[in-house]
């Protein structure tokens, strides 16, 4: 029994060890990321952890910095897969004023329901942000998940009680501390490859977004949308929602119908529209193929172009909304 | 509840054994009783609404148990039989009989609405070989406790090893025995178990996204080239023997720590030199299973030659439908019966010593390990090639799908012609989890043998390999090996997503 307990000792000393060694490595590693790296937490499946990685890097980011927010909400699109964090639209448009801080929330693969818990948590932040930039990316809405019922924005546990050894234990012993982290954070990565070439391959028609799915659902759609309206309203004074923008030789290519994802897009609009504080923005399909790296993503000149384009808009919206 | 998930190791398990190992010996009929308890409810976790189903058939099969100890006839044991393949029949085949009957959409709402319970698969056959085993005089029914613990055992529940009755009943009905050391079993059965988490959460649970990728390519509709169909295959390969295996060692263990012993079903099935040996080392308790209830039965190689290979068809044939209700698993297992029989075949050619028939088939191991003569490495990479083309149709959800890798194995759309993976960096990520995952499998120890030391450490005796195979007895109780334990089952445990992968064998 003796030895039996002696051994047992001896695994939890390695289990700790290995504990402390591991998150020492990978605590490093993230700090390191994030100094100068957009907030993603592509892969991290469990979205309830998103909430502690996007309070950590909204706090972290404007610890020091009193210029008024403008905050980026999306998918992959608005992370600017896969080119370095100066080739990313939100980096023109931080540019463009550098009277505001402009942090990218985007996280790959983010859906909408996605989005509304990051909204939650960034609402639960306190912060404030003067507009946000919302994305809708078609690829990615998912209207199947979709509910007419409105959560309350709850709390995060993890966030609130990591002083607690309980969820502090929870929260390290779970996603993303794992070995799950190196592709937690592989597209970091990608940063370093901003040679890497796309691939013009036709894709399966299952890559595109479903039209009768998407006439079916549109109530839940609506009703999603005005939700992630209305938390995103909670800490920005005004909203650009804008429908990420697709290649139309893409779709033809593959031989989906392009007027199928131009009249989704004009769905989206419409629900948007209602609101009074939201300009709603769609670039169409008709974008040149020269500012495309693949179907849904732009190149480096295609994120110059759309920074551009949305400034634009922005400025044509401000007057509009001052001389009102 | 799965093993991997946190409220199995973290919950459910130290509760369990510490009540448990606290009845062991005061009362030890209330502690099989708690055990029994805990394993219903370990069950109906899954779904709840399966639990009278497999209550009934505990409470059936006993009953026809102890009437077939009374009156031993036939009457009651093919009844008892007959039961156990109806219910398995429905459950598990009447979707599938419909669909090839009437056509996938005709098939009736309350046909195609049945929903297969958990582990019926592996109750179904235990009970199945307990009425046999009860008429060929080899058991006796015994306390209805001890058998219904014996079938519904939380470790080996829902995905085996398939157990006999006379291989636990002697073992729980001296479970309080003073006599009995339990301390160094329960350490060597968490060994196993920690062994066998890494191999689920660090291996196959890695490998499982690039076999998937390249099995959804082709299910829908595009064809693969080599690269592409060779990492899908090989990653499946690996994938499933670390899954099964690392199953099956989380079961033992389990077991091991409620000090019970649990038969080994995995012996280093990769390293095998013929399809013959890989059946002994691959799934060894259903291979036993067929084997003796089934292959034996229909006469097995009494009836000469012809009548030994088409009982190996329809045995694998059969094997095959047991895995799934599809044509696939069909086909599957109709290959590695025309497999086993070729192999028999050359078996009888070398022993009628005809020359220049270098290959080996099947040849028994015993002891220390074969010398690696260009002979037997063909053999064994023949053998697994024809193991890695079989779970290709394993795989495949469809029969066009099983073709357009098979075709890609074969080169018929060149080297590179499709990119499944979708990502070029992804090809070594996934080729160097591939060559980590043949490492593993082929060039070191099987957990089995890891624990061997231990356990003869312990003054355990070694947990005996099949067909005498020996041990390398490799890991001993010191602090390194407690260490690199420790960080191994932190390592597993931290990886765990909070919503744990089954396991693939929960599925048949």
């Amino acid at each position: 029994m003796r030895r039996t307990v002696r051994f047992l000792g001896i695994m939890l000393a390695g289990a700790l060890l290995a504990h402390v060694a591991f998150s020492a490595a990978v605590s490093a590693w993230i700090a390191g990321t994030y100094r100068h790296r957009l907030f993603n937490v592509r892969n991290v499946e469990d979205a309830t952890q998103w909430g502690p990685l996007a309070r950590l890097f909204v706090e972290g980011q404007s610890l020091d910095d009193p210029r008024p927010k403008i905050l980026l909400f999306g998918s992959s699109f608005t992370w600017g897969y896969s080119w370095p964090e100066e080739d990313v639209f939100s980096w023109h448009l931080q540019e463009a004023m550098p009277e505001y801080q402009v942090l990218n929330l985007a996280v790959i693969g983010q859906d909408m329901s996605g989005l509304l818990k990051l909204a939650c948590d960034i609402h639960g932040t306190g912060i404030k942000s003067i507009f946000s930039v919302v994305e809708v990316n078609l690829f990615n809405l998912r209207p199947q998940n979709l509910s007419l019922d409105s959560q309350p924005c709850t709390e995060s546990s993890h966030y609130h009680a990591l002083g607690g050894l309980i969820n502090y234990f929870h929260f390290t012993i779970s996603h993303p501390w794992g070995l799950e982290y190196p592709r937690t954070f592989w597209n970091e990565y990608d940063y370093q490859q901003p040679e890497r070439q796309f691939s013009w391959t036709p894709l399966p028609n299952s890559y595109f977004p479903d039209l009768t799915l998407f006439k079916e659902r549109q109530i839940h759609i609506k009703s999603t949308i005005e939700r992630a309206i209305e938390l995103v309203s909670t800490f920005s004074n005004s909203i650009y929602l804008f429908v990420a923008p697709t290649l139309q030789e893409g779709a033809e290519l593959s031989k989906y119908p392009p007027e199928n994802l131009q009249t989704i897009a004009d769905m989206i609009v419409s629900f948007c529209a209602s609101s009074p504080i939201t300009l709603c923005l769609d670039p169409g399909l008709g974008l040149p193929r020269n500012d495309f790296g693949n179907l849904t993503h732009l190149n480096m000149a295609g994120h110059r172009a759309f920074g551009s384009w949305l400034l634009s808009h922005m400025d044509r919206w401000r007057v509009e909304l001052s001389a009102q | 509840m799965l093993f991997n998930s946190h409220e199995f190791l973290f919950v459910f398990l130290p509760v369990t054994l510490a009540v448990f190992h606290l009845l062991r010996r005061p009362a030890p009929q209330w502690a099989i009783r708690w055990l029994l308890l805990c394993s219903l409810a370990f069950y109906a976790y899954w779904n709840p609404v399966f639990l009278p189903l497999l209550v009934s058939s505990i409470v059936v099969n006993y009953g026809l148990g102890v009437w077939l100890w009374r009156r031993p006839r036939k009457g009651p044991l093919w009844l008892g039989i007959g039961l156990n393949l109806a219910v398995l029949g429905v459950f598990k085949y009447a979707h599938f009989v419909a669909a090839n009957i009437l056509g996938e959409d005709h098939v009736p709402p309350f046909i195609a609405g049945i929903v297969l319970p958990l582990a019926i698969s592996f109750f179904t056959f235990q009970q199945i070989a307990f009425l046999v085993d009860i008429r060929r005089g080899r058991t006796a029914p015994g306390r209805w406790d001890v058998y219904a613990l014996f079938i519904a055992f939380f470790p080996q529940l829902i995905a085996g090893p398939i157990v006999r009755h006379q291989q636990v009943e002697s073992q729980l009905r001296r479970i309080g025995d003073r006599r009995r050391r339990v301390g160094p079993l329960f350490t060597v059965g968490l060994v196993l178990l920690v062994l066998g988490l890494a191999k689920k959460v660090l291996l196959a649970d890695s490998l499982a996204p690039h076999a998937d990728a390249v099995f959804d390519f082709t299910l829908r509709g595009y064809g693969v080239g080599f690269v592409d169909a060779a990492i899908g295959t090989l990653a499946y390969t690996l994938q499933l023997y670390f899954d099964f295996s690392g199953y099956s060692d989380m079961a033992v263990g389990l077991g091991m720590m409620c000090g019970i012993r649990l038969p080994i079903n995995f012996w280093s099935p990769y390293k095998a030199t013929s399809i013959i040996e890989f059946w002994r080392r691959w799934h060894i308790t259903l291979s036993a299973f067929f084997r003796d209830y089934l292959y034996i039965p229909l006469g097995g190689s009494r009836h000469g030659a012809l009548r030994r290979y088409l009982n190996l068809l329809v045995v694998m044939g059969l094997v095959g439908l047991w895995h799934g209700a599809g044509w696939t698993f069909v086909i599957w297992g109709l290959w590695h019966g025309v497999l086993l029989a070729l192999a028999h075949g050359w078996r009888t050619l070398r022993a009628r010593g005809l020359p220049g028939l270098p290959l080996q088939a099947g040849r028994p191991v015993h002891g220390r390990a074969r010398p690696l003569t260009p002979a037997a490495v063909l053999s064994w990479f023949l053998t697994l090639v024809a193991v890695c083309a079989g779970w290709v149709m394993f795989r495949a959800e469809t029969l066009a799908s099983a073709r357009a890798v098979l075709d890609g194995l074969a080169f018929h759309k060149g080297l590179y012609s499709s990119m499944a993976l979708i990502d070029p960096r992804l090809y070594w990520v996934a080729g160097g989890l591939i060559a980590v995952g043949l490492a593993v499998a082929l060039a070191l120890p099987n957990s089995v043998q890891w624990v061997d030391r231990l356990a003869r450490t312990h003054g355990l005796a070694a947990y005996a390999a099949p067909e005498g195979r020996r041990s390398m007895q490799v890991a001993r109780l010191g602090w390194k090996f407690g260490m690199a334990l420790g960080a191994m089952a932190y390592l597993a445990v931290a990886t765990m997503s909070s919503a744990s992968t089954e396991f693939l064998y929960f599925n048949f």
